[in-house]
């Protein structure tokens, strides 16, 4: 290669103005799009969110398909295998497997999605109170959760169930009596980190009020907690509310959830295993499903991970 | 000299940090800053400087001493309207830029939240368009407001966050440490900014930084802080001219000189031993432990800080009254 001279009139000052370079020329993308984007490189949370999708449209619709319905008895077709006219076979007194199963896992979802929500609701404003007046609020808050941690689960929700009718809303209630604590936890120690940021203080320093304070920056900074926690406890309620219809202080027949089926299929799984396998499937995916998206979830929003 | 802004009164700020132990973060410190003027405050980690500026601005409460602005007491319990009215005349610009913008905010919601706190009701097209005017003051461009705060650079964030301060026409703004985070080549340009702002629209600044030439470069006058009290407080020019404070003196020695002859001959005052505890603070004078010149007096009798001439502020046993 030549050697060339290196001359001043070579070098031209550079053109670019203060637009230039001010300018950013990435497209704009908010923490939300940024976790989607990173949640979709993620398969096994994906193939986990498409299940779950599936699930939901069969909850929702799958008893639409089947011309019969989840309480109806026929005593002709009773312990028929899975056929033609039953997909899912029928059970102890002919009802149809397949309406019962989509049935109970509507049942299921909702007792589990209500009962995350309330958690979410009450957990994370009791969090954030606690965690931003601080101080002697803040302790004697603290001193009531630990004493709800303190009385066993099951002890308030089998008392619950004694003193209120069985059904759905005594269900949610007693999971929630004592179900928002780990969010309150959660939430206030993520604030605690957050409030003396340098963000809330110029934003208190603006005059902003603590409510605006709240809703504007703390909770927009939490919601990726928030979000995990809330994936977390959507299947531990499922798995609640089966346990409990399970060992029979749960819903009552003919209503069905899967821990109804579960329990009904367990009696007869010598001759009949596919009462109790079908429903047990689709706990199981349910279960599974939602953990493997909440740990997607997880490493999406994690903002020490952002690009 | 001209009407004086703020004015501290023997301002004290203690912390609980254990049984029987106070941090005394800020220990009677008084000084006075005139409108329009930049007062520097200079001083090394942990000396109390950030506690200082955010006792002022109302982060937190005073152990004792007053703040005055305007000859009107800010410090201590004020009604909301008296809150709102502060927090309209002072403004504050943070250390770290990557901390002091919320994340999940745009950078129109970061600017304009002033002007949706202060009750002003302002259509969305007028709130935009003031940020925008507030944004290309800060040499920023329209294109910018609806992006977030990660995809800006240091300097560009700090001066998002200058925007967010000017946004409600503050008269005093406390910078505590904005250049610091900052690489050196953006740092002159925030400076720049910072002065230009202050001309255009008659700013007063408290100035917090460590680092004294960038502190002599912004500011009117400088003071100095030790473990908590102001040891030295005078105009940029005297400081460097004739620093009377022993401490001073080994602060200015440590600046290092462009020129590579000078630099060879600058003969540096080294300190012995560290800064002691301000949880443990010796009694007398609090330099006395690392003071070449200090005597029995220094170790028994705390300093006044007192003026020995004129705007020439000094706690040293020293200097006495003329």
């Amino acid at each position: 290669m030549q050697n060339k001279e290196l001359t001043k009139d070579l070098f031209v000052p550079s053109e670019a103005g203060v637009v230039e370079r001010e300018k950013i020329s990435r497209p704009t993308r908010s923490g939300f799009q940024d976790g989607w984007i990173r949640l979709k490189q993620n398969k096994g949370s994906v193939v986990a969110l498409v299940i779950l999708l599936i699930l939901v449209a069969l909850a929702l619709l799958g008893p639409v398909f089947s011309q019969y319905n989840y309480y109806t008895t026929d005593y002709s077709a009773i312990f028929q295998a899975p056929n033609a006219q039953h997909w899912f076979g029928t059970d102890k007194f002919g009802r149809d497997e397949w309406a019962r199963v989509w049935y109970g896992t509507r049942i299921s979802l909702l007792i589990a999605v209500v009962a995350a929500s309330l958690d979410l609701l009450v957990g994370v404003t009791y969090g954030s109170i606690s965690s931003l007046l601080g101080g002697r609020v803040d302790a004697v808050m603290q001193r009531v959760i630990e004493v709800l941690i303190g009385i066993p689960n099951l002890i308030i929700v089998i008392l619950l169930m004694m003193v209120m009718p069985a059904g759905i809303g005594t269900l949610i209630i007693a999971m929630s009596i004592s179900g928002w604590v780990n969010m309150a936890r959660l939430v206030r120690a993520e604030i605690l980190k957050l409030k003396n940021q340098e963000f809330v203080l110029a934003a208190r320093l603006l005059g902003t009020s603590n409510r605006q304070i709240i809703l504007k920056h703390l909770i927009p900074n939490t919601m990726g907690v928030i979000v995990i926690n809330t994936m977390f406890t959507i299947p531990s309620a499922i798995f609640t509310e089966a346990f409990l219809s399970f060992i029979g202080i749960g819903l009552q027949e003919p209503k069905a959830s899967l821990g109804v089926l579960i329990n009904s299929g367990f009696q007869v799984i010598n001759s009949h295993a596919y009462l109790l396998f079908i429903p047990a499937v689709v706990i199981i995916l349910i279960m599974v499903c939602f953990s493997i998206l909440g740990d997607g979830l997880r490493d999406a929003f994690d903002p020490q991970m952002r690009i | 000299m001209s009407e004086v802004l703020l004015e501290i009164k023997n301002l004290k700020k203690y912390f609980e940090v254990g049984k029987n132990q106070t941090l005394k973060a800020v220990d009677d410190v008084s000084f006075q800053i005139y409108k329009g003027e930049t007062l520097g405050l200079v001083g090394e980690s942990g000396c109390g400087k950030s506690t200082l500026g955010r006792t002022i601005m109302r982060l937190y409460h005073p152990t004792s001493g007053e703040v005055l602005y305007n000859g009107k007491t800010i410090s201590g319990h004020l009604s909301r309207g008296e809150e709102k009215e502060c927090c309209r005349k002072m403004q504050m610009i943070f250390q770290d830029p990557y901390m002091s913008l919320d994340p999940r905010m745009k950078v129109v919601d970061i600017v304009a939240e002033g002007l949706d706190s202060q009750n002003t009701a302002l259509s969305r097209s007028e709130r935009e368009e003031q940020v925008v005017k507030l944004l290309e003051m800060v040499g920023l461009q329209k294109e910018h407001v609806g992006r977030f705060p990660h995809e800006f650079s240091g300097g560009q964030r700090q001066r998002i966050g200058i925007a967010r301060a000017l946004a409600i026409n503050p008269e005093f703004i406390v910078a505590d440490e904005p250049i610091s985070a900052l690489d050196v080549s953006i740092q002159a340009q925030v400076v720049n900014l910072l002065k230009k702002l202050q001309d255009e629209f008659s700013l007063t600044y408290l100035f917090i930084a460590h680092d004294i030439s960038m502190v002599k470069y912004i500011s009117n006058r400088i003071g100095v802080m030790y473990l908590g009290s102001l040891v030295e407080l005078t105009s940029s020019q005297t400081m460097f001219d004739n620093p009377l404070h022993p401490y001073t003196q080994a602060l200015l020695s440590a600046i290092p000189l462009p020129d590579p002859k000078a630099e060879k001959k600058r003969s540096r005052v080294v300190l012995e031993g560290t800064v002691p505890s301000p949880v443990n603070i010796p009694d007398g004078c609090k330099f006395c432990s690392r003071c070449r010149y200090a005597t029995d007096e220094c170790r028994k009798t705390t300093p006044n800080f007192h003026e020995v001439e004129e705007g020439h502020w000094v706690a040293c046993h020293r200097y006495k009254k003329p």
